[in-house]
């Protein structure tokens, strides 16, 4: 398969084949991730289709490394829109269970709204992730990024299934003590 | 805060962490320990001293061979079986001593598996589990642990049975206690906050109840 770089060469050349040579290298992981969030094969081709799309618009000038990471982040975001536009679709993607299970985890107790931005959010989570050993870490993006079911998660990482359920348990309990101390939850 | 606003946050992140997950490569951080693979051995000795019509109704079962192996991982411990099915009902084992003010307050039974639950008063923290079955495949338990440093492992001598007995290093996680009694082709286990001492003094009290002889 081509190299990245080539790959990003074509795109800066303007060339079609780069979207092919995108989706040959990548379709496979790019349709799961959008699937894990739809739940729906011809949704999930569409978006993966509008990332290609974003992805062509973006470079040049953009030169992401890594690329996969980049065309990723773009699926889940353009799955993720899909999701919220489906509204009368049935609840019942990895996504949603994902979604239900931080709602047991993050949910207020005291029903205090409190905004915070998703950016500064964000930089908060980064801190919790660095705070996780690197298998922790895989294991909590797997199931809360990428939206991977268990059994994806337990092949990734060579643990069992329980394993994982046990760990990511776990984990949301440190995520909420994490957001307690850090006042986003009251 | 709900879910969805997590989720948007998530989405973002440093792109590094979502890298991470891509180019990860599970490390081969578990160990598999073939411990016991004990041919017709304990078949032979069971069919010689003879223990009756349970031992005779499935000879040939007993026959093939009786083994496990160990996983150790990171947070948990898994043994798993392996073994001709087993078609006849679980016998009827029970623990003829327990520790003083304690009273079984839970059994379960489905002619596969044996579980009691046994406990001091309304103590739930004092409270220990006795469990057994057929060695036959896919039979297995696990003992989840927080860690693996979490706990101290050594083999131990249940009636003379060679037992595996974790000692938990936390107040919150249970001490376990696992033998297989090869002749009756059983796995047994205790789990509990008592001390070793005890555990295997209720361990060397199960007994074949009266009804199943």
């Amino acid at each position: 398969m081509m190299d990245d770089e080539k790959i990003i060469d074509l795109f800066f050349a303007r060339s079609e084949s780069a979207i092919k040579e995108l989706d040959t290298k990548y379709g496979k992981i790019c349709h799961k991730l959008s699937y894990n969030i739809l739940n729906n094969l011809l949704d999930a081709e569409e978006c993966v289709n509008d990332a290609y799309l974003g992805t062509w618009n973006a470079i040049p000038p953009e030169r992401p490394n890594p690329l996969l990471a980049f065309v990723c982040v773009l699926v889940r975001r353009y799955s993720i829109m899909r999701h919220r536009a489906n509204t009368a679709m049935k609840r019942n993607s990895s996504y949603d269970i994902a979604i239900s299970e931080l709602e047991h985890c993050i949910k207020d107790p005291k029903d205090v709204e409190k905004t915070v931005e998703a950016k500064a959010l964000a930089r908060i989570i980064e801190e919790f992730l660095d705070t996780l050993s690197q298998e922790n870490r895989v294991i909590f993006m797997s199931r809360y990024w990428f939206s991977d079911s268990y059994k994806n998660i337990a092949a990734r990482t060579g643990l069992t299934e329980k394993n994982v359920s046990v760990r990511l348990t776990r984990v949301r309990k440190q995520l909420r003590e994490y957001l307690t101390e850090r006042e986003v939850l009251v | 805060m709900s879910a969805q606003v997590f989720m948007d946050a998530m989405g973002e992140i440093n792109v590094k962490y979502v890298e991470e997950v891509l180019t990860y490569r599970c490390p081969a951080k578990h160990k598999t320990l073939p411990v016991w693979l004990k041919g017709g051995i304990a078949a032979c000795l069971a069919a010689i001293v003879s223990l009756g019509a349970f031992f005779a109704v499935n000879a040939e079962a007993r026959a093939a061979f009786c083994s496990w192996v160990r996983d150790v991982y990171e947070d948990q411990i898994v043994y798993r079986f392996f073994g001709e099915p087993v078609s006849e009902e679980l016998p009827e084992y029970h623990i003829s001593w327990i520790p003083a003010g304690y009273e079984i307050v839970d059994v379960f039974y489905n002619g596969d598996l044996y579980n009691a639950f046994y406990q001091q008063g309304d103590d739930v923290m004092s409270a220990f589990v006795f469990e057994y079955f057929f060695v036959q495949d896919n039979a297995l338990i696990g003992f989840l642990h927080f860690d693996d440093e979490d706990y101290l492992y050594r083999n131990i001598n249940v009636k003379g049975i060679q037992a595996d007995f974790y000692e938990a290093l936390l107040p919150e996680e249970t001490n376990d206690l696992i033998w297989v009694d090869e002749r009756a082709n059983i796995v047994f286990s205790l789990n509990g906050f008592l001390d070793e001492s005890a555990m295997v003094r209720i361990a060397e009290s199960v007994v074949l109840s009266e009804s199943t002889k």
